[in-house]
C-alpha cells in the first residue's frame, strides 16, 4: 500500500482527480465524514498542510506526496523530486508599487513567506535586503509601507492588480511535484514506478 | 533474552557485533582525539555533511570539534603509517544535521582501507557495508553507484551547454523526466535520464549498462564488482541507483548509501575517496562508509524479567543483603527497594523473610 500526502486546498482537489485517474481511486474520499486518512487496500490517503507536505514524506510517514515547487526550494527537504505534475503552474515574482524605483543606497525591505528563496536571490543578484518574514497577505506590506517589495506567489496577478502592484521581477516558476522518501523508495520501488508511469501518462492526456 | 541483551543498549550491541566483524577482517580500532585545527575543515568544506563548525581557541590557535572522522585519519594516520591501512572507529562527532539549526552529538561508526589499489579490496569494503546493515536489521537495502560513469556524463553535457549545478541537482532528485527535457533542449544524447530513472538489482543491471556504455571502464569496474558479490551470494537487495552522487572533489570511483526499512533517511555511506589523500599530498587509493548510529531506531527493550526484593523496617541490612546474595547466586537480575518503581515491571516480587526462610 502506498501512503501519500496531498496538500489541502484547490490543488490538491486537481492531484486527487489525477491520482483516481491514474488508477488510484478512493471512494471513502467522496463521502462527507472528519475523517483524516482515507485508505484502500492499494493507496492510503491523507491532507496536510500544503507546506507540511515535504514533512511527512521526508520524515517517511507519507511514502510519496505533491507539494509546489515553490516549497521545495525553500525547504529543500532530503527527498526525490521524481515528476513536474504539470498543475498548479504559477509564479514566484518581487512585486511593488507600479511608482517603485530601487535607489540602492539603503538595504531593500522585502517581505515574503519565501524567506530563504528571497535571501538567495538577492544574494545572488549582491543586493543587501532586509527581510521581513510574514506569514499571509504578503500584498499589504508594500501598502502600508511595511516594505518596498515582497516575494510572493502570482498565479492570475488579479489580487497585486486590485492592490496597485505590479510585478517587478520573475524569480522562479511554479509547479506542482511528486514528491517520494528516499528510503520508502528503495523499499516500495515497484509500486513507486508503477505510480510515477501512471501519473507520467495522465499529465499527458 | 541474553546477557549481551540485557547489559547493552541495541546500539551498544551494533558497535559491539560491527567491532567483532572489522576485526576479524584484520581492522585495527582506531581511537582520536576529539578535536582538530580549525583549518582541516576550513580547507575541506565540500568534504563535510555541513560546513558549520563548533570551535575555540587554544593558546591563540583555532580549534573546532570534529564534524567528521575521515579527515582526521587521512590527516593523522596515513602520511605516517605503512600502507595498507585498515582501521575501524566508534566515535562522537558534533554537526548541525540536514534541515536543524542546532549542533547536534552524532554516534559514528565506520571503516578505512588506504593504500589498496585492487578489487578485493573495493569488494571487502562493499561486502563489509552489506554486513554492517546485515547486522543492524536484515531488511536493508545497499546502493551502489559510481562517479566515474556519473562525472563522464555529466562532463558530456556541460559540453553541449548543459548548466552543471542544475543537472546535478536533478540528478540528486532523481528528477529524470527533467534531465531529459533539459538534456533534449540542448541536443544532448545522453542515457543520464534512463541511467537516473532506472532502480533495479545490481545483476539485472550490469548487461544493460554494458549496452548502454560499452566503451566505460567504470561499468567494467562495477561489473567485476556485481560479478564476486554475486558468487559469494551477498548481491541479495543490492541495487544500482545513479541518482546516488557524492562531492566530486573527494570522491572517484564506487559509492554506496545503506538503507533499513522504516528509518526514512540513510543509515550508511561511503565510497571510494582517492582525491582526498591527494589533496593531503597522497597518491593512493582509499575507500571506507560510516554508519550513523543515531538514525537508527530500535524497538523498545525494556527488560521484564527483573526480580524485586522488596524490604521493610523490619528487615535488617543483612538480612536484605544475605537475600540479594541468595537470589543474584541463581544467576536473575534483583532490585532490592521498600517500594516497587511506578515505571518498572517486575516477573517476580519476593519479600525479604520469604527468600531467607
Amino acid at each position: 500500500m502506498i501512503r501519500i500526502a496531498l496538500p489541502k486546498g484547490r490543488l490538491g482537489d486537481k492531484v486527487l482527480a489525477m491520482f483516481e485517474n491514474a488508477g488510484y481511486a478512493c471512494p471513502e474520499i467522496h463521502t462527507p465524514s472528519r475523517k483524516l486518512v482515507f485508505s484502500t487496500d492499494k493507496v492510503s490517503y491523507f491532507f496536510v498542510k500544503p507546506s507540511d507536505v515535504p514533512i511527512y514524506v521526508e520524515r517517511g510517514v507519507a511514502d510519496v506526496g505533491v507539494a509546489g515547487s515553490d516549497i521545495l526550494v525553500e525547504h529543500e527537504p532530503d527527498v526525490y523530486s521524481l515528476l513536474d505534475l504539470g498543475i498548479g503552474r504559477c509564479r514566484l515574482c518581487v512585486a511593488a508599487k507600479e511608482e517603485f524605483k530601487d535607489d540602492f543606497v539603503s538595504p531593500l525591505r522585502v517581505a515574503t513567506k519565501f524567506k530563504n528563496t528571497a535571501a538567495k536571490y538577492y544574494a545572488s543578484c549582491g543586493r543587501t535586503i532586509d527581510i521581513i518574514k510574514l506569514n499571509g497577505s504578503i500584498e499589504l506590506a508594500p501598502i502600508l509601507g511595511l516594505s518596498d517589495v515582497i516575494v510572493d506567489i502570482v498565479e492570475t496577478g488579479t489580487t497585486l492588480k486590485e492592490n496597485g502592484l505590479v510585478v517587478k521581477q520573475e524569480i522562479l516558476p511554479i509547479s506542482a511535484r511528486l514528491i517520494a522518501n528516499k528510503s520508502a523508495y528503495k523499499f516500495n520501488s515497484t509500486e513507486i514506478s508503477e505510480l510515477l508511469q501512471k501519473l507520467q501518462a495522465q499529465r499527458e492526456v | 533474552m541474553n546477557d549481551n541483551a540485557y547489559m547493552m543498549t541495541p546500539a551498544e550491541q551494533t558497535v559491539s557485533k560491527c567491532a567483532r566483524l572489522y576485526t576479524s577482517y584484520g581492522y585495527h580500532r582506531f581511537l582520536m582525539n576529539k578535536f582538530e585545527d580549525y583549518s582541516l575543515y576550513a580547507d575541506n568544506k565540500s568534504f563535510l555533511v555541513d560546513d558549520r563548525l563548533l570551535t575555540f581557541t587554544d593558546g591563540g590557535k583555532l580549534k573546532a570539534l570534529k564534524p567528521d572522522i575521515t579527515l582526521s585519519i587521512v590527516k593523522n594516520l596515513a602520511k605516517d603509517q605503512h600502507l595498507p591501512l585498515k582501521v575501524f572507529y566508534n566515535e562522537t562527532v558534533y554537526r548541525v544535521k540536514k534541515g536543524d539549526r542546532e549542533f547536534s552529538e552524532l554516534h559514528q561508526m565506520g571503516l578505512e582501507l588506504i593504500g589498496d589499489n585492487s578489487l578485493y579490496a573495493v569488494t571487502e569494503v562493499v561486502s563489509l557495508a552489506k554486513a554492517t546493515l546485515d547486522a543492524v536489521n536484515e531488511q536493508n537495502i545497499l546502493d551502489i553507484s559510481h562517479m566515474g560513469i556519473l562525472s563522464a556524463l555529466i562532463d558530456d553535457a556541460c559540453k553541449c551547454g548543459v548548466n552543471r549545478e542544475e543537472l546535478t541537482a536533478m540528478i540528486l532528485q532523481k528528477n529524470a523526466d527533467s534531465i531529459a527535457t533539459l538534456l533534449a533542449q540542448s541536443g544532448c544524447t545522453s542515457p543520464l535520464a534512463t541511467l537516473v530513472a532506472s532502480y533495479s538489482p545490481i545483476s539485472e543491471m550490469i548487461p544493460v549498462l554494458k549496452t548502454l556504455l560499452p566503451q566505460s571502464r567504470a561499468v567494467c569496474e562495477l561489473a567485476q564488482v556485481a560479478e564476486v558479490l554475486q558468487n559469494l551470494g551477498l548481491d541479495q537487495n543490492v541495487y544500482l541507483d545513479f541518482s546516488l552522487m557524492h562531492d566530486i572533489g573527494y570522491y572517484n570511483g564506487i559509492i554506496f548509501k545503506g538503507y533499513l526499512k522504516g528509518v526514512p533517511v540513510a543509515v550508511l555511506s561511503g565510497g571510494r575517496y582517492d582525491p582526498l589523500l591527494d589533496r593531503f599530498g597522497l597518491s593512493a587509493a582509499a575507500i571506507g562508509f560510516a554508519l550513523y548510529l543515531d538514525y537508527i531506531r530500535y524497538n523498545s527493550v525494556l527488560p521484564e524479567n527483573d526480580v524485586l526484593l522488596l524490604y521493610s523496617e523490619q528487615d535488617s541490612a543483612l538480612d536484605v543483603a544475605l537475600a540479594m546474595r541468595k537470589l543474584t547466586a541463581q544467576g536473575k537480575p534483583v532490585m532490592a527497594a521498600a517500594q516497587a518503581p511506578a515505571n518498572r515491571s517486575f516477573s517476580q516480587i519476593l519479600k525479604v523473610q520469604e527468600v531467607l526462610s
